[in-house]
């Protein structure tokens, strides 16, 4: 059985505490992730998808419940040490791409590395490895406003990966990708999954995307209330059954 | 419109009061300008058309403020143009347009005026003081309304005629460019001029004009020529030797230092941005220098000359602080985006604290290089007094330093939040 790498505890997420529009976000969650497993999580818009991977990946804090990763509880960990856990464990990717404007796309890939103090020589290397993988290397020296929706989420992508994390949290990474990109950048998650055991822990509306997981959580208003494992069926059957959870959202609409 | 237009001034409240900040402190130094100009002290210069050193000088003046004044204009509107889109996109028409803008300066300006009138009058007792101090004459101000009329003219007419130009601008443009931002398009020099010998031509430029200033010490008009040539360099040196070696950096040297590389990439672009101001900190220092040159008996043009100087630099170093502080108003986003990374809060205060030391910085070398030598050029042959160059220096020094301070606690803030 591999090792949890990261748990809940009754996770609740209060948004304007104690104000007049406080609103309870997440309900008492409790998940746990094992290493090396491509979790996938699911559900309508606003049902707190987005907020609980903040939560679990030390990008916001829960009001109430715990959030341990290998075994530590978040709020112990001091600004230094989560900033160097985000550093060497978490890869972050976003619908919104998230780089940094004022930054080539080269730099922006090497400033995790950078950050960890990764030699030049084998920095350089890093990035233009990582850049060839995602078919990049034409526009490294290009800046983010002038390269396609396409090209800087691939750019997005390569500083996620490039430090070689633990873990891999992804929020809607494919939404502003085109098929053949988005298949590309799942190829490639899948590899880093089965053969170097990375975490994965993605976001998603597509089932087909979903069908490439481990196990599926469907998140509704904000409580886990389906947790699907893949187990020995095929991707087909998965991904039917995802649908079908998904649908049968849309199908009491119709009641 | 109006509605629409209020609104928009309380989303982007930050920015609109960066704007009207400039905008009191152009009105305030030109109200004073024309203050003095018209007053009997230093004489009456327009209506009798005598074109002696005062009416240069406050035409000079006025120009440097309608500049500061066009910038920020220039800079509000255009940051306006994912609304423009908007409306556009809507169905709105050249006129709503219009409007919408409109609206939004008009307030700004009917607030800024008043406001920039009733700081330079209580300026008065100070510039009083000082002109007694300088001088030891009494400086009796121009009474009646001219000075405020002759104010509120130029600043409304400038504001409507700025809004219009910057309006032809964004509706000539697409929607798309308009969300999408300015394509900026770059000149090309031919292959020819585009050798690696431009990468020490500009050098040699601007640090050769600098060292024949001092050959020209007693012909300020030469100088002025000078000064404009060592602009030229200038501009080239950034463009051509100091942004390459930014971007070559951030490929190599600073490849092992996680804020140098964030800290140097945000300069690079800053530097882009502060060229302008850089060009016109030299300039005006150049022009108004030379204007000081040989005034030295006359008591009342010397004074005009100074205060003149410690007026406008001032502006200037306001006018790229509030520039600056509206280009880092979106910073939150990337200084989330950087401790998503793993950068702490206290690297990232590292980070603003060094971008700012080496944009400030860089500005202060390029221009006091040329304040200096100019200055020196001018007391070498006993057209200015010493100490009269060095407070040149000094009052330069202080304003940006002040300016560079309040950039460094407005980031910071952000970076707080």
């Amino acid at each position: 059985m591999p090792q949890t790498i990261l748990e809940t505890k009754n996770l609740t997420k209060i948004y304007n505490l104690g104000q007049e529009n406080e609103f309870e976000a997440l309900h008492h969650i409790n998940f746990t992730a094992r290493a090396g497993e491509f979790l996938c999580i699911m559900g309508p818009s606003g049902s707190g998808k987005t907020t609980f991977i903040n939560n679990i990946s030390t990008i916001d804090f829960p009001t109430k419940g715990q959030v341990l990763i290998d075994g530590v509880e978040i709020h112990t960990m001091s600004a230094n040490e989560i900033g160097r856990f985000r550093s060497r464990t978490l890869g972050f990717v976003f619908q919104e791409f998230n780089l940094l404007d004022t930054h080539t796309i080269y730099e922006n890939i090497a400033m995790p590395l950078a950050l960890a103090k990764v030699k030049k020589g084998e920095a350089r290397q890093r990035v233009e490895t990582m850049a060839r993988q995602m078919g990049i290397q034409e526009i490294l020296h290009k800046y983010p406003r002038e390269c396609s929706g396409g090209q800087r989420q691939r750019g997005a992508i390569c500083r996620a990966l490039v430090m070689n994390p633990k873990i891999i949290i992804a929020d809607e990474p494919t939404g502003n990708l085109d098929r053949r990109s988005a298949n590309e950048f799942l190829e490639l998650v899948d590899r880093l999954n089965k053969e170097q055991a990375v975490t994965i822990i993605m976001v998603t509306h597509d089932p087909l995307i979903a069908s490439y997981s481990s196990r599926m959580v469907y998140i509704k208003d904000g409580m886990i209330e389906q947790t699907i494992e893949k187990g020995h069926v095929s991707q087909k059957e998965y991904f039917w059954k995802i649908t079908e959870i998904n649908a049968s959202e849309s199908n009491n609409m119709f009641v | 419109m109006f509605k629409e237009a209020v609104q928009s001034l309380k989303k982007d409240l930050d920015r609109a009061v960066c704007y009207w900040v400039v905008f009191v402190l152009s009105s305030m130094f030109m109200y004073l300008f024309f203050h003095i100009s018209l007053s009997e002290t230093v004489g009456v210069t327009y209506i009798y058309g005598k074109n002696d050193l005062p009416t240069f000088l406050t035409t000079f003046d006025v120009i440097v403020c309608i500049l500061v004044l066009f910038m920020a204009n220039d800079f509000y509107v255009k940051k306006k143009s994912n609304e423009l889109a908007v409306i556009l996109m809507c169905g709105g028409t050249y006129l709503q347009l219009t409007q919408f803008l409109i609206f939004q300066t008009g307030i700004l300006t009917a607030l800024s005026i008043p406001a920039g009138i009733a700081a330079g009058r209580l300026c008065f007792p100070v510039l009083r003081f000082v002109f007694r101090y300088m001088t030891g004459q009494e400086l009796l101000m121009a009474s009646g309304s001219q000075p405020a009329i002759l104010s509120y003219c130029i600043i409304g007419f400038e504001v409507f005629w700025c809004t219009f130009v910057n309006l032809g601008y964004s509706y000539r443009n697409s929607i798309y460019s308009l969300l999408h931002g300015e394509q900026k398009i770059k000149m090309q020099l031919p292959k020819f001029f585009a050798a690696k010998i431009l990468r020490y031509f500009y050098p040699a430029v601007y640090f050769g004009c600098a060292v024949l200033l001092y050959f020209c010490g007693r012909e300020p008009e030469k100088m002025i020529a000078l000064g404009a040539a060592g602009l030229l360099g200038l501009c080239g040196t950034i463009d051509k030797v100091v942004i390459p070696w930014l971007e070559k950096g951030s490929m190599d040297k600073w490849l092992e230092d996680g804020e140098k590389m964030v800290y140097m990439g945000l300069f690079r672009e800053d530097l882009k941005m502060a060229k302008l101001y850089i060009i016109l900190f030299i300039a005006t220092s150049d022009i108004l220098c030379c204007l000081t040159a040989g005034m030295i008996h006359k008591g009342s043009e010397f004074a005009l000359c100074l205060l003149s100087f410690f007026s406008i630099i001032p502006l200037l170093g306001f006018s790229l602080m509030f520039r600056f502080a509206s280009e880092t108003a979106g910073r939150k986003n990337q200084f989330s985006v950087l401790k998503k990374m793993g950068y702490t809060g206290g690297q990232i205060k590292n980070i603003v604290q060094k971008e700012l030391l080496w944009l400030y910085g860089i500005i202060m070398a390029a221009s006091l290089i040329y304040i200096l030598n100019i200055a020196a050029a001018l007391c070498i042959h006993k057209l200015i007094p010493a100490a009269a160059g060095a407070s040149l220096a000094v009052i330069f020094v202080v304003s940006l330093s002040i300016c560079g301070l309040v950039n460094y606690r407005y980031n910071c803030a952000n970076e707080v939040q």
